[in-house]
């Protein structure tokens, strides 16, 4: 029965789903028009048509028509707030931040903004129902909307929802908004000992080169650190550096995810995503192997997101 | 999602249950508006100190001993007033704890039903006015919740949609389906006023003293001659030698309704009353009700009641025959002879005349002989008479009012062996020409007597002997200065203030039949009435649905929506001089060229160009705002710029 039940609310779920997306089509930026959005009585609404009809009956039984007046003029104020709960939400184009990552379980700030041409009023917006929806700023339109995100992967941003109770709180004017904008969720990164001890180590080689013993010349871009500068009182014309010839160039960190499935994979994942901040936080280059794959040693932004994107779809 | 309210929302919501304690205070008693005041003022020092919040559970503890004390009074209240009550202790204990958006719900739900059920205490165009108000200022309170605070509120937004509304609220009001009480529903228990289910020898005078209104009358033909204008209310039949009162058959609800019987057309009268609270069931006829709307219903000797006690402004219509009043039940008149054993010089005065005359006809006029011949006053203040009124009045004190002359009148003929009984009602009104109708106060109660002869019911009033005035021409012509200074209605006559009052009477007299008196048969005829043009509203309709059609495609298919909006913008706002434009120069180079034949406005037309660019190929929302706006501001000069023929 229980599944039967569940079977059930599936199957409406998607043909909820599928008539949402036949009537907007996938778009990185849309304009909530007539056929997007959608009006329904808020719990209060209800109320108030509950009171509109005691209202009536008791002006027709107490055969009064000033009671009828007033129920018939908090009717019209119904009608009044459908209208205004529709334009306010009617010609807004929504869209969003192009690139989106987060780490798992973190919750992901999806910028949103809207634009209009009219003063819009208390317009919220929100992914997921449980979550506390984000007031727009009235000013600006623009909101962080929190999206708590589970998995590590790339997936395509959920439903949008952006609603207002504007006016009188009766109506839920709301639009359901499918837009094309993917983000990333990179493993949540894991402190490991090896990791840290690979961050330790690399610590040391930096200390080791503090010990020089000979010195060259200065070129641009040396260190000021470097400098000696009692040498450079004597002799301002030439400054020299300490400089240890006999250090190699930090040998690059391999980072090897081994061919495991499930919760190994994630672990071992977790802790490759926490090395590689630490070795991008020094600036050593790094490379990363995976089963078949791998990634030449390097540094910076770019490639660290492009590690990370690796070991978010593996 | 938790939206504190502001302070001046819970101050607003505060003002708007003081007013409706006030105005509901008639279903209040004193000790407990007290209570609902101390509680209000229980909220101040909360909200000023800010931090605390109302412990849930004290106000329901509060709320909960409250509750057992009004149901411990449940029966001197009244069922009606024990929900008021309620209600408003709700809306109270709400406004104790009201932090957030969303409790004020269900304080809003109960202020909206306690404002409606403030309209069944008043009526009146001024008070109805007054909750009008209240009622807005609580819907804009309410807007006010889900409104923007940045944002100024833009009035005159606001003042189009009302605008909007009004159309809608107006024509439900005219058109929407109007049902018959479904249930009925219990009353509040008040004083009654009128004429009351006993006549002593001093109760009219008691009555006529008050100048407040009784009713008022709307003849869909002529007036009737005043002689004919006794509004008959009740029928007194039991006598016990002192009072008179109403018989119980008129108690039972399922009294003998009288069949009404279609004779003589000439003299029917059709006419529409708007009565006054009395508090009481019996209304006023003419003569005999043929039909009447279904708010009131016939009762036994010819008389007509409301449904239930009038507690609000009622109006009906009635038809009324002014014949005699036909016998309705074969024991009527067995039931209007019985004597009571006192009066013994009235019944021996009766046998006398009785023995003196041959026919009914002629008794009566024997005893308007007498009453004109005696010494017999008319005067508001007779003497107090003793146990046997009629011998006191008739032999010794020989002046009184009109209970007091039909009273002694329907004894006299009762002695006779006449079966006779005393009616209650008003006679006469004043008349407003202007306004068309018959204004009728407390101060034209009146009582007269109806015989039994040829049969049927003949009206006689006795009163008409002494003091014909009475009825030719109202209660002032017929007292004297100091009784009329009693009355307190000369000094009045000629006052601004009476000027006032009266227009104000005449205004709520419109309010009465347009708004109040607004029923089922009314919007029948306004129903009548649309069918009737239908043909011409349906040429009407086609006819602006035909304009809205050619006005749009005018506007939108003209300028194919292709363009991107700044396009459309610039073709509005710079449509003469754009028509010079080649079709391959760009827009900058026109108005480069525009700037040369206008250098006064280059400025203007530089920033244009400004934002044009901005807003067609940077897609800025926001240059695009600015171009409209200073499109739309400097409209005038773009019209007077010049280009070369």
């Amino acid at each position: 029965m229980n599944h039967l039940k569940r079977q059930l609310q599936q199957w409406f779920r998607q043909q909820f789903t599928s008539w949402l997306n036949k009537r907007q089509p996938l778009a990185r930026e849309v304009t909530l028009s007539q056929k997007i959005i959608y009006i329904l009585p808020s719990r209060f609404g209800l109320w108030y048509i509950l009171l509109l009809v005691l209202l009536y009956l008791l002006g027709t039984n107490y055969q009064n028509n000033l009671i009828l007046l007033m129920s018939y003029m908090l009717v019209s104020v119904l009608l009044l707030a459908l209208t205004l709960a529709w334009r306010n939400l009617h010609n807004i184009s929504v869209s969003c931040a192009p690139v989106l990552t987060a780490y798992a379980t973190e919750t992901l700030m999806v910028p949103v903004s809207l634009q209009t041409a009219e003063q819009k009023q208390q317009i919220q917006c929100y992914f997921t129902y449980e979550q506390q929806p984000s007031v727009l700023a009235d000013a600006n339109m623009r909101a962080m909307v929190p999206l708590v995100v589970k998995k590590r992967g790339y997936f395509p941003l959920p439903r949008l929802t952006v609603h207002s109770y504007y006016p009188f709180g009766l109506f839920n004017c709301k639009s359901m908004l499918m837009l094309d904008y993917h983000f990333w969720v990179f493993p949540t990164p894991l402190p490991s000992e090896s990791a840290d001890a690979l961050a330790e180590n690399s610590g040391n080689k930096n200390q080791v080169a503090e010990d020089y013993d000979t010195i060259r010349s200065y070129q641009a871009g040396d260190s000021l650190k470097l400098m000696l500068w009692k040498r450079l009182a004597r002799d301002p014309a030439n400054p020299v550096v300490k400089y240890a010839p006999s250090v190699p160039l930090p040998e690059p960190d391999w980072i090897t995810i081994p061919a495991v499935t499930g919760a190994a994979l994630e672990l071992a994942l977790s802790k490759a995503c926490y090395m590689m901040l630490q070795l991008e936080q020094r600036s050593k280059p790094y490379g990363l192997r995976i089963q078949s794959k791998s990634i030449n040693p390097s540094c910076g932004q770019q490639h660290l997101q492009r590690c990370l994107r690796e070991l978010a779809l593996c | 999602m938790l939206v504190l309210l502001s302070r001046q929302a819970i101050i607003s919501f505060t003002i708007i249950l003081l007013a409706i304690i006030g105005l509901l205070h008639q279903a209040l008693p004193l000790w407990y508006s007290a209570i609902l005041l101390l509680l209000l003022a229980y909220r101040w020092p909360l909200q000023r100190s800010g931090s605390k919040v109302n412990k849930l559970k004290r106000v329901n503890i509060i709320a909960a001993l409250i509750l057992l004390l009004l149901l411990i009074s449940l029966k001197q209240s009244g069922i009606f007033h024990f929900m008021l009550q309620i209600l408003l202790l709700s809306a109270v204990s709400r406004m104790m704890l009201i932090r957030q958006r969303h409790d004020s719900h269900q304080l809003l739900w109960v202020l909206y039903f306690l404002l409606a059920c403030c309209f069944i205490f008043y009526q009146s165009i001024l008070l109805s006015l007054l909750i009008l108000g209240l009622l807005l200022f609580t819907l804009f309170q309410h807007y006010q919740l889900y409104a923007s605070k940045q944002l100024r509120l833009q009035w005159l937004q606001l003042g189009k949609a009302l605008l909007l509304t009004f159309p809608i609220w107006i024509s439900l009001f005219l058109l929407f389906p109007r049902l018959q009480p479904l249930w009925r529903i219990p009353t509040a228990e008040s004083a009654i006023t009128g004429l009351a289910d006993s006549l002593d020898p001093g109760s009219i005078e008691n009555l006529v003293q008050s100048d407040k209104l009784a009713f008022r009358a709307i003849f869909s033909g002529p007036l009737p001659a005043r002689q004919q204008l006794y509004w008959r209310a009740k029928v007194y039949e039991d006598f016990d030698g002192r009072s008179w009162t109403v018989n119980q058959r008129f108690e039972s609800r399922q009294a003998a309704i009288p069949q009404i019987t279609e004779n003589s057309r000439s003299e029917q009268v059709d006419y529409q009353i708007i009565t006054e609270v009395s508090n009481q069931r019996s209304v006023f006829a003419l003569g005999i009700p043929l039909q009447s709307t279904n708010t009131v219903r016939p009762v036994a000797a010819y008389l007509v009641e409301a449904q239930r006690p009038v507690s609000q402004r009622l109006s009906y219509q009635v038809s009324s025959d002014l014949s005699a009043i036909p016998e309705d039940h074969a024991t009527e008149q067995r039931l209007n002879i019985r004597t009571v054993n006192a009066n013994p010089k009235t019944r021996a005065l009766a046998t006398e005349l009785a023995d003196r005359t041959q026919s009914t006809a002629e008794l009566i006029g024997q005893i308007s002989e007498l009453f004109r011949q005696q010494p017999y006053f008319y005067s508001l203040n007779p003497p107090r008479l003793g146990e046997n009124s009629i011998d006191a009045f008739l032999f010794d004190s020989r002046s009184g009012f009109c209970s007091h002359y039909a009273s002694a009148t329907a004894v006299l003929l009762r002695e006779a062996g006449v079966p006779a009984r005393v009616v209650g009602g008003y006679q006469g009104g004043v008349w407003h020409e202007e306004q068309q109708y018959l204004e009728v106060r407390q101060r034209e109660a009146h009582a007269w007597v109806e015989y039994f002869d040829n049969g049927a019911w003949q009206r006689f009033d006795p009163t008409a002997v002494i003091a014909p005035e009475r009825v030719l021409a109202g209660l002032d012509a017929v007292l004297s200065m100091e009784e009329q200074d009693q009355l307190q209605a000369n000094w009045r006559r000629f006052s601004a203030i009476n000027y006032i009052n009266q227009q104000l009477l005449h205004l709520d007299y419109y309010w009465s039949v347009w708004v109040l008196g607004f029923d089922d048969s009314q919007q029948y005829n306004i129903w009548q009435q649309l069918k009737a043009i239908s043909k011409l509203l349906a040429i009407l309709g086609g006819f602006i649905v035909l304009m809205i059609t050619v006005w749009w495609y005018l506007k939108y298919q003209r300028q194919p929506a292709k363009f991107p909006p700044p396009v459309r913008l610039v073709r509005r706002y710079l449509g003469k001089q754009i028509q010079h434009k080649p079709a391959g120069q760009h827009f900058s180079q026109f108005i480069y060229q525009l700037k040369n034949y206008n250098p006064l406005h280059a400025t203007l037309l530089e920033k244009i160009d400004a934002l044009y660019q901005r807003a067609l190929f940077a897609n800025d929302h926001k240059a695009l705002l600015q171009l409209k706006q200073h499109l739309k501001k400097n409209t005038k000069i773009l019209n007077r710029l010049n280009w070369p023929q």
